[in-house]
């Protein structure tokens, strides 16, 4: 099978899609301000820090959450017509079976795949009330539904089909990123490897506008990241599709580190921050 | 010690009477009325040990855990061997689980758990500090988790990862060299405040989590941290309401 990525993911990666990601700095400007960051490599130690914990738990819920909705067979579109004359498909794209790791027997229907939850409706309170639960700063959680709000209203309009009708009016962001990869035809390791692109990109970017960092060097810093982490989003991955399969939220990950968490309530309680996080 | 030790010890109060059972090295300890003392003998944990304690508070009683003294964890023989002990808590009525602080010493790997099911209107209290290393070291490796539900219901499901020798973790984006990290968890109907405060030795912050209950966690060194925790220790009244969530 030849792997080829669902174009329209190279949307979700973009920090142009408006989410309203840009007014984050990924926690880093609460360690600005202590004078803890001066240069690339403190960047680079804060997303060491981040990524394989926080990071990994929003990355494996995204792909939970990718994992949830799923493209069931009986949808694949009819290869000939009601009076029984074949009919090639009017889609000139590869069909979704070809992206790469993509469930086979997706509709080819113009529009791209509708999607529905695979067995029955996803109990989404549970998967919502989960990250809560594994969010223990208040400031945090709000940050997450606000930008969760936002990126809700995009996908709806980009993709029409995406079933996020049951995640309620302010859901966690991961969920929205899970099921906006999906709607995007991509895969559970596509939602956590954009939840990781994001938190580093939001990281790297916050640097440059906070300290007038050189915006080469922290490219280098972000396209590091990435590749240094790229186990974590495996990682993330398979914990987020092993809890959806077995549709059980309890079995996402939970780590995180303690000053970054701390540092995130002060932040909060401060005034004149350019950052919401 | 040259095996690892497999133990577990209960304790419970219901109907008015305090019960409890333990083996070595593990050993419980009634101080008062409704007040038991867990007791390690024989040193440790070395890596490998897996220790658990059951406690089970039924409705309208209370119990406070302590422990006699600072829990050091060494390695084991085999390099990279987990230690863990387990504390799995029903509470209907009060819980409270206040250890001395646990020191996870070089090279060891360091597995705490506390597991909370409480009922509606129960309450209870967690507050521990952990500490990286003996004097002149950098520590060993620590997972700590708490995973709390009330009335069924997650409240907290987190595991703070701590590792000496780790760079990404013990940097700024870890504990920023902090060598102590202490944590007050209130569960139950104490105030959903949100506080927190710095100075050179200690930085902290008390956060409402989603639901009945608060989290605050210090990081710096190991005085300021228990000076932290020793301020915030002390119940808060019963019966002030809390935030109900941030939905």
């Amino acid at each position: 099978m030849t792997l080829v990525v669902a174009p329209e993911l190279w949307l979700l990666a973009d920090s142009r899609l408006p989410t309203g990601g840009h007014a984050h700095s990924g926690g880093i400007e609460a360690a600005v301000r202590r004078g803890l960051v001066t240069g690339p490599d403190d960047v680079a130690a804060w997303l060491a820090g981040r990524v394989p914990t926080a990071g990994l738990v929003t990355a494996a819920a995204a792909a939970a959450a990718c994992a949830l909705v799923t493209v069931p067979v009986e949808r694949r579109a009819p290869s000939v017509d009601l009076l029984g004359h074949g009919r090639p498909s009017p889609d000139p794209r590869p069909s979704p079976a070809t992206w790469r790791g993509a469930p086979t027997g997706g509709s080819t229907e113009r529009g791209g795949p509708s999607l529905e939850s695979g067995d029955g409706d996803v109990d989404w309170a549970r998967w919502d009330a989960a990250i809560s639960a594994r969010t223990p700063v208040a400031a945090l959680r709000d940050v997450s539904r606000q930008q969760g709000r936002a990126m809700l209203r995009t996908v709806r309009a980009a993709w029409p089909h995406a079933p996020v009708d049951g995640l309620g009016a302010r859901p966690h962001q991961a969920l929205v990123l899970g099921v906006a990869t999906r709607a995007a035809g991509g895969t559970p390791h596509d939602a956590a490897a954009l939840a990781v692109h994001h938190l580093t990109g939001q990281v790297c970017s916050a640097a440059v506008r906070l300290l007038g960092l050189d915006p080469l060097a922290l490219a280098g810093v972000h396209a590091r990241a990435l590749a240094a982490h790229g186990p974590v989003v495996g990682t993330a991955a398979e914990a987020g599709t092993a809890a959806a399969a077995a549709r059980d939220p309890d079995l996402l990950p939970t780590a995180t580190t303690p000053w970054p968490e701390v540092l995130a309530v002060l932040h909060a309680r401060s005034e004149g921050a350019l950052f919401a996080s | 010690m040259t095996t690892a030790s497999v133990a577990s010890a209960r304790v419970s109060v219901r109907d008015g009477r305090l019960t409890w059972a333990s083996t070595p090295p593990v050993v419980l300890r009634r101080t008062g009325p409704r007040q038991v003392h867990v007791i390690a003998v024989g040193g440790g944990p070395l890596g490998g040990d897996q220790l658990r304690l059951t406690v089970d508070v039924g409705p309208g009683e209370q119990l406070t855990v302590h422990s006699a003294a600072a829990t050091v964890v060494q390695p084991g023989r085999e390099p990279g061997a987990v230690a863990s002990f387990a504390v799995e808590a029903t509470v209907a009525g009060e819980f409270v689980w206040r250890p001395e602080p646990t020191v996870v010493c070089d090279r060891a790997v360091w597995a705490p758990s506390i597991s909370l099911h409480v009922a509606g209107g129960a309450r209870a209290q967690v507050l521990e500090q952990l500490v990286l290393g003996r004097a002149g070291q950098r520590g060993g490796r620590c997972s700590s988790s708490m995973s709390v539900a009330v009335d069924g219901r997650p409240l907290l499901a987190t595991t703070t990862v701590l590792d000496g020798a780790d760079p990404g973790l013990s940097g700024i984006g870890g504990t920023a060299g902090g060598r102590s990290v202490g944590t007050v968890l209130e569960v139950g109907d104490a105030p959903g405040t949100e506080d927190g405060g710095e100075d050179g030795d200690v930085t902290w912050a008390r956060t409402p989590l989603d639901g009945p209950g608060s989290l605050l966690s210090a990081v710096g060194t190991v005085r300021g941290v228990a000076r932290v925790l020793g301020a915030n220790a002390e119940r808060t009244p019963a019966g002030v309401a809390t935030g109900s969530g941030d939905r």
